[in-house]
């Protein structure tokens, strides 16, 4: 009897729980989104500390793990290096060789669009996968400036866009979400198609003429009239070039530039509304 | 269960799901954390409180991992207060039995995300969520006893919640 007397508050909890989280599901998504941000905002520090530990225990292990490669693999590694800081001078030309250009453009013209409105610097504190899903929490929020619809970058590769914001922290969902898509184009040919998102760090790209000349390792990069992204910034290399005869267009697959689960420093960029730059010689224009 | 053992069982998962999981990833397969934990507060506590601390671990993985409030809080609730009144039918000390039960609960989980799926009308994303969640259920069950004696270390259940 006092059992069962002793276990009716706990009944009544377990209904009051059951009310609140329906409540909660049934609230307008943005209640939701705040709820979610806040608490994002919250736990954010916490959740920073713990990836830093997991990623210097992940170098650890790696390095403990490595230790133990043989020569032939070290050999190989070193080889790969050499070639990787081979690649990096060779764009680190190609860049500087592009700057000048642009200064030179610049110099012609000053009334090229503005289209960065503003940049944030940023870490990623946590990565979510599932499924279905995939997504990280940066530690920028609308405190820095984050607006929703900004585009996450590596580097100068895009890999997402964010979908939540809070005061301290903001979620960005990885451009390699199942059923996303964004447009894109071949940066060699500038045949334009539509860019899915397939999960497990891999994109498919659709609707590119079957005429168009398309080949295994072309950078796919963002549209001039791409909506969350600056125009140019890279996304994706092709991997696999498929066409079947019936089909109008090519199925191609590809691979992000940089490795997801491998991210640290981010940028969050949003572009702007077209102005008009500044004469040549004043400071903005420099720092374009 | 005292409920800052359970809050710090919520919180530490939450942490380690964002930060380690992750990494443990083999292929499709990526642990979720959340399920082991809702399982070892369910098989140590009576049904209407494993049910509540089932739910509010569920609550805290809608938060941590961006899922529609409230729906994983009753999903948990449900699986909780029912391994609750499992409980005593089987021998939770087992690992073999908490790794079976961790199993059927991940695979349950699983299938209400294929109905997420279809109703979200993805298809590009069946047959991938399908692989998926079997396989994360899998992997799951396999580090389930693992993360017993972690959880078992960090938030201890009490004599009088057990049995």
């Amino acid at each position: 009897m006092s059992e069962r007397r002793s276990q009716r508050p706990i009944c009544a909890h377990c209904i009051a729980f059951l009310a609140v989280v329906l409540l909660l599901g049934f609230l307008p998504a943005r209640f939701t989104s705040i709820i979610q941000t806040t608490f994002l905002s919250l736990v954010w520090p916490a959740q920073a500390a713990t990836t830093k530990a997991a990623r210097g225990a992940s170098v650890v292990l790696s390095g403990f793990f490595g230790s133990f490669r043989s020569r032939e693999e070290l050999e190989q590694l070193r080889r790969q290096a050499e070639q990787q800081r081979a690649l990096i001078t060779k764009q680190e030309n190609i860049i500087r060789r592009l700057t000048e250009q642009l200064r030179q453009l610049h110099a012609l013209e000053p009334f090229i669009p503005e289209q960065i409105e503003s940049v944030v610097p940023a870490q990623i504190v946590s990565v979510e996968t599932s499924a279905t899903t995939s997504a990280v929490i940066v530690n920028a929020g609308s405190r820095k400036g984050v607006k929703t619809g900004s585009a996450l970058l590596c580097g100068d590769v895009a890999i997402g866009t964010i979908t939540q914001v809070g005061p301290w922290a903001s979620r960005a969902t990885l451009l390699t979400e199942v059923g996303r898509s964004i447009q894109a184009k071949i940066s060699r040919t500038g045949n334009e198609g539509v860019l899915e998102g397939a999960g497990e760090g891999r994109f498919v790209l659709r609707f590119i003429p079957r005429e168009a000349d398309v080949k295994v390792n072309d950078s796919v990069v963002a549209p001039a009239k791409s909506k969350f992204c600056p125009a140019g910034v890279a996304i994706a290399k092709i991997t696999k070039v498929h066409l079947d005869p019936a089909d109008p267009s090519y199925t191609i697959s590809a691979v992000p530039m940089v490795d997801y689960s491998s991210l640290e420093d981010v940028v969050v960029v949003r572009r702007g509304e077209a102005s008009i730059l500044p004469a040549e010689g004043s400071d903005s224009a420099d720092e374009l | 269960m005292k409920p800052w053992r359970l809050a710090l069982i919520i919180v530490l998962v939450g942490l380690l799901q964002g930060s380690v999981a992750h990494r443990l990833a083999i292929g499709r397969a990526v642990p979720d954390l959340f399920v082991i934990a809702a399982v070892y507060a369910s098989l140590g506590l009576r049904w209407q409180q494993a049910g509540l601390a089932a739910g509010f671990i569920g609550l805290g993985r809608d938060l941590f991992l961006d899922h529609r409030l409230g729906t994983g809080a009753v999903l948990f609730f449900v699986l909780g207060a029912f391994l609750g009144r499992l409980r005593t039918e089987i021998f939770v000390d087992h690992p073999i039995t908490q790794m079976i039960v961790t199993l059927l609960i991940a695979l349950s989980l699983a299938a209400v995300q294929l109905v997420g799926v279809l109703i979200a009308r993805r298809p590009a994303a069946f047959g991938l969520a399908v692989q998926a969640g079997a396989l994360s259920a899998l992997y799951v069950a396999a580090i389930t006893p693992l993360f017993f004696k972690l959880l078992g270390t960090l938030a201890p259940l009490e004599a009088g919640d057990v049995r």
